[in-house]
């Protein structure tokens, strides 16, 4: 018996029927992904152009007899109870997804299996709805007209039929987010799987098939290759809605090709920072701020737009940025055993090896620089930095203090990232200038302030990027009953 | 002999080393009709034709020197034309540099194969040269029986795992044909650094060694920005402010 290779598509057993009578209109086909760890040969399934337009067609009809037919609690519980499948320790594909996202990624077990529970905590149904209510006001909206205080009337949020999902591949285990935002707003999800991590999704809509089949069949998950215009351009033309994970060069190449009217979410290349004000920095609780700083640097390596890049820390503290790095560094060590690093491949342990070479040189030529900690395995690095410039890491672990005198040198460092690229920053300050603090930081454009320790884990109330991602998705209709006058009493 | 580099003349490069070894060699062993064949527009395919149809014609046998992705241009257009020569007897050809990113990265047996059947040398009279400014020494690829670099005896190459790092520096690789990065250690260099970490993947070692590639540069991941696509938002960035 041969064994079924990991795959890296969706698509209901009814709509793959259909799909394959489409001449020419899906290829499977294997890709190997050579690690130090050995070779991993998944299955992909790519669809023609003709094809692609079917199964958004066919995807829309189900959505009409599914989704446009359940109430949005409904649709609520199912993913509630896929979300508490995959949070049980012992479910199955919860294991393989550890075992296979590790091999593919080199991301640590550990580490996959910390992703999937931090993920589908927030994903759970008490979350969803308070999600919905955060942006919408109620998620009944959603299901019919309801009555709208404000309003005077009555009001009905409609979403997409079709959204469009272009799925990241830096988290594990998180591309599922954009399905279920889909579903709670009751639109079916036709989406592309990133190469970079593919397994996820079949994972996780096997589950929902294994619960709910019909909702499952309201997702298809595909592969193109970049560069096949053909694909995307018939995924593009046949979706209502688009959400976007990508750099910089793939999210400009998009936004020129797609059809003007398309609405769309984008969701790219995002920094974050920490910031250690003095008045945190008591010699009595430096170790546990550290560790929390040292949490937030190492979670998912330090690929995801969720990790800061620099932590700015205040110099005149009772604890000089010297010693918070080296209460850092003690603490990244703590965090490489319990989450341990990803499994470098020969090329980038060759860049490390060289980065490495180049600190220590920078060290000896430059009095402003001190390599704090640079292990030899390469788990992490944590440096010190005397400077006014900002640069973005290059993930891996690696934590640099900067010393700023105040405020004024966060300025000088982060403001000009602009509203672009900031998004989450983590502040450990005394309440008084705090309020003050995070008015600024909102004016500068960070989408989320948060205590160190939780940059890693937004709930999915935040407004990811600054953009109410529900919200957006929907068109309002408002029946109005009464004269403005009239509602206000004048 | 007749010298014909695929390199810019020293006026053009004074500080290219490469082209100061060729002018040398050029001075010393070259015969008229010697000449360097980049311009300030880059590789002047045409004349060098030319001239290798002259030499043809001649039955004059001539060198060939250069870098890779000189002869990578040359090959890549005498294909375009489906043009082949019959260098005269005699003739030989060596490159030197590698790709950086210049020309398509061929492997060392298509360049081999490529230069046999367009420029009929036998295999024996292409050989390539590794040199670096950092290294005082070159070393040249044996050309039977098979293509490893045999350094002279003042050099040795070792081949470093970069996955095993002990007291902050690599290890050589624990087992013979594993691959690694080439770390030379040249006793010519006087008053420079006579270790170079390279950033050539290669097995072998220590008295014969091969170079596969170079290592791929760190790919980008995830969200965190590389700083040339930072560099590449800020540019778009500014332009569409002005």
């Amino acid at each position: 018996m041969t064994q079924e290779l990991p795959r890296a598509y969706w698509i209901s057993p009814e709509m793959q029927a259909a799909i394959d009578s489409v001449p020419g209109g899906s290829i499977r086909f294997v890709k190997e992904y050579d690690r130090e760890s050995g070779t991993i040969a998944v299955d992909f399934l790519r669809l023609s152009p003709e094809a692609l337009e079917v199964l958004a067609r066919l995807l829309r009809e189900k959505r009409e007899q599914v989704l446009a037919r359940r109430s949005v609690r409904d649709i609520v519980e199912v993913l509630d109870k896929v979300a508490k499948k995959w949070l049980s320790a012992s479910y199955a594909p919860r294991v393989t997804a550890i075992q296979q996202i590790s091999a593919i990624t080199g991301f640590s077990p550990e580490m996959v299996e910390h992703s999937i529970d931090l993920e589908q905590v927030s994903s759970q149904g008490p979350h969803l709805l308070h999600a919905l209510t955060n942006e919408l006001g109620n998620p009944s909206y959603l299901d019919d007209f309801l009555l709208n205080d404000n309003l005077g009337g009555y009001s009905r949020a409609v979403g997409p039929e079709l959204v469009g999902a272009i799925f990241s591949s830096n988290i594990p285990a998180l591309p599922h987010l954009e399905v279920m935002r889909a579903f709670l707003v009751k639109a079916a999800c036709l989406g592309r799987v990133s190469a970079g991590e593919p397994l996820f999704l079949s994972l996780y809509a096997r589950s929902l098939a294994e619960i709910d089949p019909e909702l499952a069949a309201c997702l298809a998950v595909v592969y193109w290759e970049r560069n096949d215009m053909e694909a995307e351009s018939a995924f593009l033309k046949s979706i209502d809605y688009l959400v976007a994970y990508g750099g910089e060069l793939q999210t400009r190449r998009l936004l020129s090709v797609k059809p003007p009217g398309l609405e769309a979410t984008w969701h790219g290349h995002k920094l974050g920072f920490s910031y250690i004000c003095q008045d945190a920095l008591s010699r009595t609780g430096v170790q546990e701020l550290a560790r929390k700083v040292a949490y937030d640097f190492s979670i998912f390596d330090g690929f995801a737009c969720l990790c800061p890049q620099v932590c700015l820390v205040e110099r005149n503290g009772e604890v000089t940025p010297l010693e918070f790095a080296k209460a850092c560094s003690t603490e990244m060590e703590y965090w490489a055993r319990r989450l341990p690093p990803r499994c470098l491949e020969f090329s980038d342990a060759a860049n490390k090896h060289r980065q490495r070479d180049l600190l220590f040189m920078q060290e000896s030529m430059n009095d402003n620089f001190q390599v704090i900690a640079a292990p030899d395995d390469y788990a992490f690095t944590v440096v010190l930095e005397e400077t006014g410039r900002f640069e973005p890491t290059s993930g891996d672990r690696f934590l640099k203090v900067v010393p700023v005198n105040d405020f004024a040198g966060v300025e000088s460092i982060i403001k000009p990232l602009g509203k672009s690229y900031l998004q989450c920053a983590a502040v450990a300050s005394g309440e008084t200038c705090f309020f003050e603090l995070r008015r600024i930081l909102a004016r500068w454009g960070v989408s989320r302030v948060v205590s160190p320790g939780m940059m890693a884990t937004p709930s999915m109330m935040w407004h990811h990027d600054g953009v109410s991602c529900l919200g957006k998705m929907v068109t309002w209709c408002d029946h109005e009953l009464m004269l403005p006058e009239e509602l206000l009493g004048q | 002999m007749k010298i014909l580099a695929l390199a810019p003349n020293p006026e053009l490069a004074p500080h290219m080393v490469m082209v100061y070894g060729m002018n040398l060699m050029m001075n010393r062993f070259g015969i008229e009709g010697s000449r360097f064949l980049v311009g300030p527009n880059g590789l002047q395919v045409d004349l060098l034709l030319a001239e290798l149809n002259k030499s043809c014609e001649a039955a004059q046998p001539v060198a060939l020197l250069g870098s890779s992705f000189g002869f990578v241009e040359l090959f890549e257009r005498m294909e375009s034309l489906k043009l082949r020569l019959s260098l005269p007897e005699g003739s030989r050809l060596m490159d030197a540099g590698g790709y950086k990113g210049r020309a398509r990265e061929i492997s060392r047996s298509q360049f081999i194969l490529w230069a046999c059947s367009l420029l009929d040398l036998p295999p024996q009279r292409i050989v390539n040269l590794l040199g670096m400014t950092e290294m005082a020494s070159q070393i040249y690829d044996e050309v039977v029986p098979n293509r490893a670099k045999t350094p002279p005896h003042w050099v040795r190459t070792l081949v470093m795992d970069p996955l095993r790092r002990e007291n902050g520096d690599l290890t050589e690789v624990d087992e013979k044909g594993k691959k690694g990065l080439l770390r030379h250690l040249d006793l010519a260099n006087v008053e420079r650094p006579i270790m170079i970490q390279s950033d050539d993947v290669g097995t072998g070692g220590r008295n014969s060694f091969e170079i596969l590639e170079r290592v791929k540069g760190a790919e980008p991941r995830g969200c965190s920005l590389t700083f040339e696509e930072f560099a590449f938002g800020r540019n778009l960035q500014n332009g569409a402010k002005q």
